[in-house]
């Protein structure tokens, strides 16, 4: 008996010491920033942007007027079209980086991370220079005599999808390249020998058995799409906004965190919905 | 099996790099044949297979097949199927629709291609798993789905890549015999590889031993096991005792061949020189014991130290070592209850007629 109470001691101390850390971490980072998020969607808001600790639901009325519904709507449309170039791109790069060779393969894959790794403001802001008014697109343009006028190209909406596709196509290109290479080389053997031409052969093997690396690269794609907003900010010029725009805004210049909770809550349970929609549709493929 | 020719290999040649995978190749494939490729890994058996199939472009040389020189067609256009060596069946298909893969690519009607695959289904005894996807099913299944998915389209030429090299022994025995009624009874040509050489002696009609990259002979397989060409097959296929020797008189239906010290008369025509260093080699079911040396009639005797014995169940396994150094191994019936002493003299004979000369040499080099 007490054998067996101070082996349970001993293994509740072992528990601590191991997952210890990792649950404080949880707990500390992830759990309370989301309960403190989620009870400040509900709480109002003074005068002077102060919070007010009470109950309320006014925030998630607030968010359900047409002008907001209007911003969640454009933000949804765009980061599907975003996802849907970011695919057509990345899905070429990541069949030729997985079937070319070691040393085509090192190159490509150094390729996409590379400039994953720079600083992302800082790339975002190249793009700015590039498109801007006096950038190099328009000299370029104007000095060939093919424009008279330097084209709009910042501040548009084209510039915010522009951005936000550059900056996601890496976040499609590694799953679906892990995906692709994992693909046995004789399954590609087996379906020629079978009849099938190179686009057969692709319809019929190749495609489908890369449909779980494109369900996750869309899930990596679509979701920072929806919350991103310092690409909007920057190449939107305040003229194309997005829901990241929004939020961010509450808890800056409009100092209404709580409204800006309700909102952070609203996306949230959207990209929640995706990837249990995602989890269902990768366990029927699972095979 | 019939003398019209299904495949031609003329002068087939693939080279790597560095290394000739496959040397000149020169070998007719008769219609409904059941044919081998044996030998070692790294012989060329599998490359030669690939070149047939069309995934490997071949650096010399031609395939005919069918009568026609298929070196423009890609594998898609050759009426050839293959059974791959880890299955290859498609992981995100049904058991059917692996099946109806090939038919459905030809656009045949859709009512042909449920008779032909339920057919092909009951061929192979998977009825319960058609529905089930690859991952549920069992090694032994899966080849069944492989070779299924390959005949249903009603190949030509049937390649198989050592097929049942993943199976544990027990199924794998069970699936050569049922390969093989399956072929007789579909009249497919069959090519077949594998390394194991009981395997293709159990299956063939015929064999192709391949070292190196070069045919060493090519026959039935008792003429393979009973009579091989060369020192490499001899001792490929089976167990073999293999004696170094001298020829010392080239006479009619005969060969006299030194060894020893001692002269040892071997029955057949042989294209070796008197003086010239051959080897005899002389199967371990073939030899007797013998406890006077001088008085066996014409059989070649020989003595040696008797090293050991192994107990393989109906068999003893005798392992001696001959004057000149050389391992002797005769396999006896465990009833005769023969009992030597390690360290002993023990006489041991084989008849003229059992045993064959090849040449002195291990394979080209």
């Amino acid at each position: 008996m007490k054998n067996q109470s101070s082996f349970k001691k001993r293994r509740l101390s072992v528990m601590g010491m191991t997952i210890g850390p990792m649950t404080a971490w949880t707990v500390l980072f992830f759990v309370f920033p989301l309960a403190y998020i989620v009870s400040l969607s509900f709480c109002g808001r003074d005068a002077y942007g102060g919070i007010v600790y009470a109950f309320t639901l006014k925030n998630y009325q607030t968010l359900a007027k047409p002008v907001y519904m209007q911003v969640l709507g454009k933000t949804l449309r765009m980061s599907l079209i975003v996802t849907c170039f970011v695919t057509l791109i990345a899905y070429p790069y990541a069949a030729i980086a997985a079937r070319a060779g070691k040393r085509v393969q090192n190159a490509l894959i150094a390729g996409i991370m590379v400039p994953f790794w720079t600083n992302a403001l800082l790339r975002i802001y190249a793009i700015m220079n590039i498109t801007s008014a006096n950038g190099l697109i328009n000299t370029f343009l104007l000095g060939l005599g093919l424009v008279k006028e330097p084209l709009q190209i910042l501040y548009t909406d084209f510039a915010v999808m522009f951005g936000m596709v550059y900056t996601m196509t890496p976040l499609m290109v590694m799953p679906l390249y892990a995906n692709l290479q994992k693909i046995d080389g004789s399954l590609l053997e087996a379906g020629r020998d079978l009849g099938a031409s190179p686009a057969a052969l692709f319809l019929k093997v190749i495609f489908p058995l890369s449909i779980p690396g494109i369900v996750s690269g869309v899930i990596l794609v679509y979701i920072p799409s929806m919350f991103s907003f310092y690409i909007a900010d920057a190449l939107g010029g305040g003229k194309s906004i997005i829901i990241g725009n929004v939020i961010s805004n509450q808890f800056s210049t409009s100092k209404n965190w709580p409204f800006g909770a309700a909102l952070a809550v609203l996306v949230m349970g959207l990209s929640t919905l995706l990837i249990l929609a995602k989890n269902l549709l990768t366990k029927k493929l699972d095979y | 099996m019939d003398n019209e020719k299904m495949i031609e290999l003329v002068g087939l040649t693939k080279t790597f790099s560095q290394t000739t995978a496959v040397n000149n190749m020169n070998l007719d494939v008769y219609r409904g044949e059941f044919l081998t490729f044996l030998g070692p890994s790294g012989c060329g058996k599998t490359t030669t297979l690939r070149m047939i199939a069309g995934f490997e472009e071949p650096t010399a040389g031609q395939i005919i097949l069918g009568g026609k020189n298929c070196e423009a067609l890609p594998p898609e256009k050759r009426d050839v199927n293959t059974v791959f060596q880890n299955y290859a069946l498609f992981p995100h298909l049904s058991i059917r629709d692996n099946i109806a893969f090939g038919l459905k690519l030809k656009k045949l009607p859709k009512p042909t291609i449920r008779d032909k695959v339920e057919q092909a289904i009951c061929l192979v005894k998977l009825e319960e798993h058609v529905a089930k996807k690859p991952s549920q099913l069992s090694g032994g299944q899966k080849q069944r789905v492989a070779i299924a998915r390959a005949i249903v389209n009603e190949p030509k030429v049937l390649l198989l890549d050592e097929p049942l090299g993943a199976l544990d022994l027990k199924l794998r025995k069970e699936m050569q015999l049922e390969l093989k009624h399956l072929q007789k009874t579909l009249g497919i040509t069959f090519i077949y590889v594998t390394h194991d050489q009981e395997e293709a002696l159990t299956m063939s009609d015929r064999i192709v031993v391949m070292n190196r990259g070069n045919i060493e002979q090519v026959g039935v397989s008792e003429e393979i096991y009973e009579s091989p060409r060369t020192r490499f097959v001899a001792d490929f296929i089976g167990e073999t005792n293999l004696i170094a020797g001298v020829v010392t008189i080239k006479g009619a239906g005969f060969t006299q061949v030194e060894s020893c010290r001692k002269r040892y008369s071997i029955e057949g025509d042989y294209p070796y020189r008197t003086g010239e260093a051959l080897t005899i080699c002389v199967r371990p079911e073939n030899i007797h014991f013998t406890r006077n040396i001088a008085d066996v009639g014409n059989y070649n005797c020989m003595e040696g130290i008797y090293e050991e014995s192994v107990y393989v169940g109906n068999m003893v396994k005798h392992i001696l070592r001959n004057p000149a150094g050389e391992t002797i191994t005769i396999n006896r019936l465990t009833r005769k209850g023969e009992h030597f002493e390690p360290g002993q003299a023990v006489g041991f004979c084989w008849s003229p007629k059992r045993a064959v000369l090849v040449d002195a040499q291990a394979g080209p080099t």
